[in-house]
């Protein structure tokens, strides 16, 4: 019944991230927020969105949803932790502009819809709109790869991880 | 083991950029570091478990440090919580 919230038939595969969002991908190196550009919270990529939904890069879990709405925090059923945070400084908008769709401890899968964000408004309120999605527990997994081109939410790979130390 | 109490001062709460520099910041130290807000308790190396905290203004925090290196660890982290939070 719930289907209309899924973008796509998505199914999440080991090793694998999903875009959570339509847009253009980038290194999260080019994140314009020096806490992700530095990688000071995991390597990944950032996006910048084409829309205002956020669908669930993975099959897992979701493990923390901050009280603002602009970050969250998934875990993989291959063990993966992934930070999702939307816009830059946008813990400042307290909320407003973003609706939750999930709760902490929510079973999710890939394509399900995480979140939307009012892209317009954050911009109007002086915000950059760019989606952090970060692998957070490097000590465990590396991030292999990153797509750089345009995705689609759901569908495009936005990165690939694999155990830190396996020989690729 | 050293324990020391930390309001959190910050208006926006232990978010993500603070969270982040908390974990890299306890990360330099073997000592195990925990951040205890009322029936929460999170480790302060684990960004998903300093996030679950949702710490925000106000909140009085309650850190443990425990090992070898606790009293330069605990040092530096009351003054890293001073700094950014």
């Amino acid at each position: 019944m719930l289907n209309f919230l899924r973008r796509k038939k998505a199914t999440g595969q080991p090793g694998v991230v999903l875009s959570p969002q339509d847009g253009e991908i980038f290194s999260i190196t080019e994140m314009p927020d020096p806490i992700f550009a530095e990688k000071i919270l995991g390597d990944g990529v950032c996006i910048l969105p084409a829309n205002n939904y956020i669908y669930s890069p993975v099959d897992g879990c979701v493990d923390n949803v901050a009280g603002t709405g602009h970050a969250m925090g998934i875990i993989s059923e291959d063990g993966a932790e992934i930070m999702i945070h939307i816009g830059v400084d946008t813990v400042e908008l307290k909320g407003q502009g973003f609706k939750v769709n999930v709760k902490q401890g929510q079973k999710i899968k890939a394509g399900d819809l995480l979140c939307e964000v009012d892209v317009n408004f954050i911009k109007s309120k002086g915000y950059k709109p760019h989606t952090a999605v970060v692998l957070t527990n490097g000590g465990a997994f590396s991030v292999v790869g990153i797509s750089t081109q345009k995705v689609k939410a759901g569908k495009d790979v936005a990165f690939r991880f694999a155990p830190t130390g396996a020989t690729s | 083991m050293i324990e020391f109490e930390y309001t959190i001062t910050d208006k926006l709460g232990i978010h993500a950029r603070p969270a982040g520099l908390l974990v890299r910041e306890a990360s330099k130290y073997n000592s195990d570091i925990s951040l205890k807000i009322g029936e929460k308790t999170a480790d302060a190396k684990k960004i998903f478990s300093v996030m679950g905290l949702a710490a925000k203004q106000g909140d009085r925090t309650q850190i443990t440090v425990s090992g070898e290196d606790e009293s330069t660890a605990s040092e530096a982290l009351q003054s890293f919580f001073g700094v950014n939070l």
